[in-house]
């Protein structure tokens, strides 16, 4: 019972993980520019078809295919910013709102179009299969290097955020973008660039996810309320508030999906009314 | 003389800086009292603590002898104390007209009553009329707010507070991004309000602080540095040297 | 004395004013009925589904209050009447009447979280509370049938006198007369005081405060309004229909009754009511087509009418009337704006 427990408790945390990569970016631009993206999860689903179609139709192998995903999702949020978003960072959030859902409908029925509606095959190399043994507890091999690479990319960020220049003019632009402005912060170009970089982890997200989520056209609109929950429950901009998130989301739903099928997702919901009455501005929101 | 409003030890923190430091102040009934300072001496942050806009984190405040300091704005404005705002705070899509009815009609205790038109509550309408023209405003009151010129925007501000009734008004410098040729409008109609309105303004211009303003505080650095007619503001060494001294160009 | 002020020239043209308008609610009904008996059920829908847009305005489009999670409220309108006519109780106005105070009950309870927390934080409290009454329809299959729907209702002659027929004209004509009462009284909200005040809000909620309104309760109030609209809403669509769906409760609905408010255009009463003509319509005439190029063309409009078009159908006619009768100074005056921005706070 307890070695179930603690698999279905790991296997949360991997869950988490990707719930984090995918998210991550998401948390930090929007309050960077208070911007309510609710595409974000298209730049995922993006991240996943780039890496099935490498690996189906050109035999890329799936370690590979990662950086492909991050990179070509990034660049192609940069056009998406640069032309489309950017229009609309002094609207208010109804057409924020309707707007990203409207670029999210079109992305599903696009993908649609191309792909099918069904499920996306993925083939992990041999040595990301099976179970190794950890402190007596047996652990899916891809579980593992899930988790590795989330908190990597966690440390990567908060270091890049806290001890890089760029990372200090983003955190000059979050607080004030004004008084950043003022300083000769070109507050655009680093949110563009931020941006760039955000969706590229969900990307990542995607790509690595696929396994785990499943993949199809309808992704975006299925996992849209849980990056959410990451996003608003962490606290806007908040780096280590978004891992916690991730973590006590993945954990909760892989734990009432096991143990508690029947009340599904009502838990996860009733969790994250409760939080945010708790904290308004999430886990580690700054402004209070 | 009676006394309007006072604070006691009125103390505002954020993490470690003091932007208000245990300030005693206290306003008779039918004050004109300037309250002037450098930037950032924390003089919006006192207006701000007044009106409950920004919680004290020590301290306690009295208006009318009555204990405000755990109320909420609306509740403060309901015993009488409005204010205007430094940076431009209206309703960019409301005309003034609606936007000065919106403030009568909060007075009489009337915005939760959806089953009659605002139409049809005619001493409210004429009310807000009044007030527009007393302010020259008549004439556009019936244009978008965002449409108007800054200036007009600035007695727009001032024209919301009065229609609240105050008997105590907190005006955060009002006439701030008019040049200064262009606020003897404005300040002719701070001159004519009525003489038991007891007003605390903040401006930087001494030459107007000393026609308008009968009593003068001088607050730097979060703390009371003076307090005095004009003419002994004016003169005290401390405040040249910390206020005067470094401000010349806006006297 | 102020003969260029709204407020006091709106008493003296009034009936000159709402004149049309009044002509307009009586040729709709009367149109339909004579040329195009056979659309009765699509413009039941449009009916209801408008009425459900116009409650959703009340917060979206005046008190600058988004929500998505609308639809539960037109679902718990939907569910009450619907279980109340399938144990007996198939008097339709009652019902009504019922499920319009079960809506603005749970209306009254939420409105506490959901003012409670702003921006991003109200956004998910508002789909949170949704999608908990979402799953716990699902999960109560025992009383609310689950994903199979609600079924078996037996709904009473309106007014003992007019039977529900197989061609939907009862229910139109009662959807119809229903919305209009609702309209009139939605009409005198947006133009009271406390219209106004909900303005007020979505334009400046520092500055409301700072007059002195209490804005959390301005805010509850104009929540249970919407309830209450939504409710009847959905009670409507559930009598005349016979049928509750689980659908009717989904984020697929509250982003769909968004969608019409902003193809309408939000702030304007009528916003809501364009707004549900123009998507329904659509859809049922679209109906043959494949589902992926619905959903293509949906977004793209949406796209597009957010960067090109931000006030709907009616901000459309409004610039198209403002470019040819060039003298409107009133009405431009007063116009609502093209979409409820919020505005920052200066710092
Ligand atoms: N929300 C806040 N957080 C941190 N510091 C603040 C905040 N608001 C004001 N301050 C600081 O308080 C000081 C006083 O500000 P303010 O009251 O606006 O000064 P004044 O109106 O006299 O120019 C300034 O140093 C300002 O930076
Ligand atoms: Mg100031």
């Amino acid at each position: 019972m307890l070695a179930i427990l603690l698999t279905v408790l790991f296997d949360g945390l991997a869950y988490g993980m990707l719930l984090f990569l995918i998210s991550i970016g998401l948390s930090v631009t929007m309050g960077m520019m208070g911007f309510v993206n609710l595409a974000h999860g298209a730049f995922a689903m993006f991240g996943g078809y780039v890496a099935t179609t490498l690996m189906q139709r050109a035999g890329v192998p799936f370690l590979v295919t990662l950086p492909v995903a991050f990179a070509l999702v990034a660049l192609a949020s940069i056009v998406v910013e640069r032309l489309l978003y950017q229009r609309l960072y002094r609207r208010g959030p109804l057409d924020q709102v309707l707007f990203t859902v409207g670029l999210t409908f079109m992305s599903v029925a696009g993908i649609t179009w191309f792909y099918g509606p069904s499920q996306q095959p993925v083939v992990l190399p041999a040595f990301l299969q099976g179970q190794v043994s950890l402190f007596g507890l047996e652990v899916g091999i891809f579980r593992l290097f899930l988790v590795a690479v989330g908190l990597l990319v966690a440390a990567a960020v908060v270091l890049g955020v806290e001890r890089t220049r760029f990372g200090a003019k983003i955190r000059a632009a979050v607080d004030n973008p004004v008084m950043a402005t003022g300083l000769g912060i070109n507050v655009g170009g680093v949110f563009a660039l931020t941006f760039a970089i955000g969706s590229g982890l969900a990307g990542l997200g995607g790509a690595l996810g696929i396994q785990i989520l499943g993949l199809t056209p309808a992704f975006p609109l299925k996992y849209l309320v849980l990056f959410l929950i990451v996003v608003s429950v962490g606290g806007l901009g908040s780096v280590g508030g978004a891992l916690l998130a991730a973590c006590v989301v993945g954990v909760i739903d892989m734990m009432t999906k096991y143990f508690l099928p029947e009340i599904g997702s009502f838990i996860i919901y009733a969790v994250m009314v409760a939080l945010l009455m708790w904290r308004p501005h999430g886990l580690l929101g700054k402004k209070s | 003389m009676s006394i309007a409003l006072t604070t006691a030890g009125l103390s505002k923190n954020y993490g470690a800086l003091q932007v208000t430091r245990a300030v005693d102040f206290s306003l008779p009934v039918g004050a004109r009292h300037a309250l002037i300072g450098p930037n950032g001496a924390g003089k919006t942050t006192f207006i701000n603590l007044l009106t409950g806009t920004v919680p004290a984190t020590s301290g306690s405040i009295t208006l009318l002898g009555e204990d405000i300091t755990g109320q909420r704005p609306d509740q403060r404005v309901k015993r009488g104390l409005a204010r205007t705002f430094q940076v431009t705070s209206l309703f960019p899509e409301l005309t003034p007209m609606q936007s000065v009815t919106l403030a009568v009609c909060e007075r009489l205790g009337l915005t939760a009553r959806w089953y009659k038109r605002t139409g049809e509550h005619r001493a409210a309408l004429d009310e807000a009329a009044e007030i527009l023209a007393r302010l020259h405003l008549g004439h556009v009151g019936h244009l978008l707010t965002r449409t108007l010129p800054y200036g007009q925007q600035r007695i727009v501000e001032v024209a919301v507070a009065l229609a609240l009734r105050p008997r105590v008004l907190l005006l955060d410098e009002p006439a701030a991004g008019i040049p200064s040729g262009e606020s003897a409008e404005l300040f002719e109609v701070i001159a004519e309000l009525p003489e038991d309105i007891s007003l605390l303004f903040i401006e930087h211009d001494m030459h107007l602080v000393s026609r308008f303003a009968s009593r003068v505080t001088v607050l730097v650095a979060g703390g009371i540095l003076a307090e005095g007619t004009p003419a002994e503001i004016m003169a005290n060494p401390e405040v040249r040297t910390v206020y005067l001294g470094n401000s010349e160009g806006h006297a | 004395m102020t003969p260029s002020c709204p407020p006091s020239t709106a008493e003296a043209g009034w009936l000159r004013r709402r004149g049309g308008e009044i002509a307009l609610w009586l040729a709709v009904p009367l149109a339909v009925a004579l040329f195009l008996p056979e659309y009765y059920l699509l413009a039941t829908h449009v009916a209801a589904l408008g009425l459900f847009a116009l409650s959703l305005d009340l917060l979206v489009g005046y008190a600058g209050l988004l929500s998505l999670g609308h639809a539960m409220f037109f679902g718990i309108g939907a569910y009450t009447a619907g279980l109340l006519a399938v144990h007996g109780w198939g008097e339709p106005i009652s019902g009504l009447l019922i499920a319009a105070l079960v809506a603005g009950l749970v209306g009254f309870i939420t409105s506490f979280a959901v003012v409670r927390v702003q921006h991003l934080a109200q956004l998910m409290v508002t789909l949170g509370f949704g999608l908990l009454v979402f799953e716990a329809a699902n999960r109560a299959r025992w009383l609310t049938g689950g994903d199979d729907g609600l079924q078996g209702m037996v709904v009473s002659p309106v007014l003992g006198l007019f039977e529900f027929d197989l061609f939907g004209q009862t229910a139109f004509f009662y959807t119809f007369v229903v919305l209009a009462l609702c309209f009139i009284v939605a009409t005198r909200v947006i133009d009271s005081p406390f219209g106004l005040t909900l303005e007020g809000l979505r334009e400046n909620p520092k500055r409301m405060a700072a007059i002195g309104t209490p804005t959390a309760a301005r805010l509850r109030q104009a929540y249970v309004f919407a309830a209450v609209f939504a409710g009847i809403a959905g009670a409507l669509m559930a009598q005349t229909s016979q049928f509750v769906a689980l659908e009717t409760l989904s984020f697929g609905l509250s982003a769909e009754v968004l969608i019409m408010l902003l193809l309408g255009g939000a702030g304007h009463r009528y916003g809501g009511l364009v707004g549900a003509a123009v998507f329904v319509i659509a859809r049922d005439l679209l109906s043959d087509l494949n589902p992926q190029y619905w959903q293509f063309g949906v977004g793209g409009v949406m796209v597009l009418v957010v960067l090109f078009a931000p006030g709907g159908v009616l901000g459309i006619l409004r610039s198209l009337r403002q470019r040819l009768l060039p003298v409107a100074r009133t009405s431009t005056a007063k116009a609502a704006p093209a979409t409820p921005a919020t505005k920052g706070g200066a710092a």
